[in-house]
């Protein structure tokens, strides 16, 4: 897993960065978002839109924002790939949000763009809907 | 095309009309209702499309668009007051059996007025009886001073968008959630998420038209085929699923609506 999270830092800062920084707003954030797959959870530290560390597990200050979920939540995300649809009520295997709803909502497009990004890595590296050791 | 603007007092709001060059002595008037926090040009395309056959009035909610808000600057948050509005509207345009037409919040609300008022017929566009999909958290926060509606509601919105839009279309619907007012969005969303007709929907009798976007992800097909499994009722029911387009139908493609509508209200 940790191969995938940082093909999705790498990307964020470089392929993805326009769309992230401008497309949805990315480049206003400063924090952290931590995403949780199955059990394995790791931290992506950003300034201004730019990833700047990666870490495995949740910041010792605690969850800033995040989205948490098992292999069948995020092999659901991987059809539609949106965060919105994910986290409607009507949908089983929801994806969960993690951290305060205000500043979830503040920063709701560059996370949902981010978890976009994550879905298309680990569909590329096959690790989609598998188990993967960090 | 020619679209002209009006206003008109409707309950004591001032309410902003636009219709068509419609013929006024068709066999069928028809009404557009626009999905939350938006306008009424959402029904351009269809006012031309069909504009040799039918005239069509739209216009915009209170505190929508161009419309007035409520005294005190409060919003319709409840589908009950919603659709007494929407009734109205068709009073005060004097149209009797009014074909009323809908999406999203508007494709839901037909089945409630087709309830309660002598309607000819409606089409409801990715409309259901029973849509409580919206968490509690989003809406609250959609009228925060800390909360941008119009930046925070745009993944919100593109998600919605069917995969075969046309990019011109894509981007008037976009435009609209920049100019989206965060109370009424908020107004919209509580009446939507509360909405639930299921349990009267035998009182629905005249001939309903259901066009459905699939490529929505908020508005199933599930949700679609169980509404339609409860009207019992209704004189006809037609079916019109789209492949490809989503939850913005008669922005995405209004040609596909038009077509459908006409062969409908032709066969009524």
């Amino acid at each position: 897993m940790i191969k995938a999270i940082e093909e999705l830092g790498r990307r964020i800062n470089t392929s993805c960065a326009d769309t992230f920084a401008n497309r949805y707003f990315g480049r206003f954030f400063t924090g952290d978002m931590t995403l949780k797959y199955d059990d394995d959870a790791f931290t992506l530290s950003l300034h201004q839109g730019k990833v700047i560390a990666i870490q495995a597990g949740v910041p010792n200050t605690g969850i800033d924002l995040g989205v948490a979920g098992a292999t069948k939540d995020w092999r659901q995300f991987a059809e539609r790939k949106s965060l919105t649809v994910s986290i409607t009520k009507i949908n089983p295997n929801n994806l969960s949000l993690l951290g305060a709803p205000l500043r979830t909502r503040q920063n709701f497009n560059a996370l949902a763009y981010l978890c976009r990004v994550f879905s298309e890595v680990l569909e590329e590296q096959g690790t989609a809907g598998k188990k993967v050791e960090a | 095309m020619a679209i002209t603007g009006f206003y008109k007092t409707v309950k004591g709001i001032k309410t902003y009309f636009e219709m068509n060059d419609g013929p006024a002595d068709g066999k069928h008037t028809i009404i557009c209702l626009h999905t939350a926090g938006r306008e009424n040009r959402q029904y351009h395309g269809m006012f031309e499309l069909l504009e040799d056959k039918y005239k069509m009035y739209s216009f915009d909610m209170p505190a929508h668009g161009k419309s007035w808000p409520l005294p005190g600057n409060k919003v319709v948050d409840n589908y009950r007051d919603y659709g007494d509005f929407v009734w109205a509207v068709a009073e005060a345009l004097e149209i009797e059996k009014p074909i009323i037409i809908g999406c999203s919040m508007g494709g839901n609300i037909v089945y409630y007025i087709a309830q309660n008022y002598p309607v000819g017929a409606i089409l409801s566009m990715q409309g259901a009886d029973y849509t409580p999909t919206i968490d509690a958290s989003i809406l609250e926060l959609l009228n925060h001073p800390y909360v941008s509606a119009q930046h925070s509601h745009v993944e919100f919105s593109e998600c919605l968008i069917g995969r075969a839009c046309p990019q011109e279309a894509r981007d008037f619907i976009m435009w609209g959630v920049a100019q989206e007012i965060s109370v009424t969005k908020q107004g919209d969303l509580s009446q939507y998420n509360g909405f639930d007709v299921r349990g009267t929907m035998d009182k629905i009798t005249c001939p309903v038209l259901v066009v459905h976007g699939v490529d929505d992800a908020i508005v199933t097909e599930k949700m679609v085929e169980e509404t339609m499994s409860r009207l019992v009722n209704a004189e006809r029911v037609v079916y019109k699923p789209v492949a490809d387009y989503g939850h913005f139908l008669a922005v995405e493609n209004p040609q596909v609506v038009a077509e459908h509508l006409d062969e409908f209200l032709t066969s009524i």
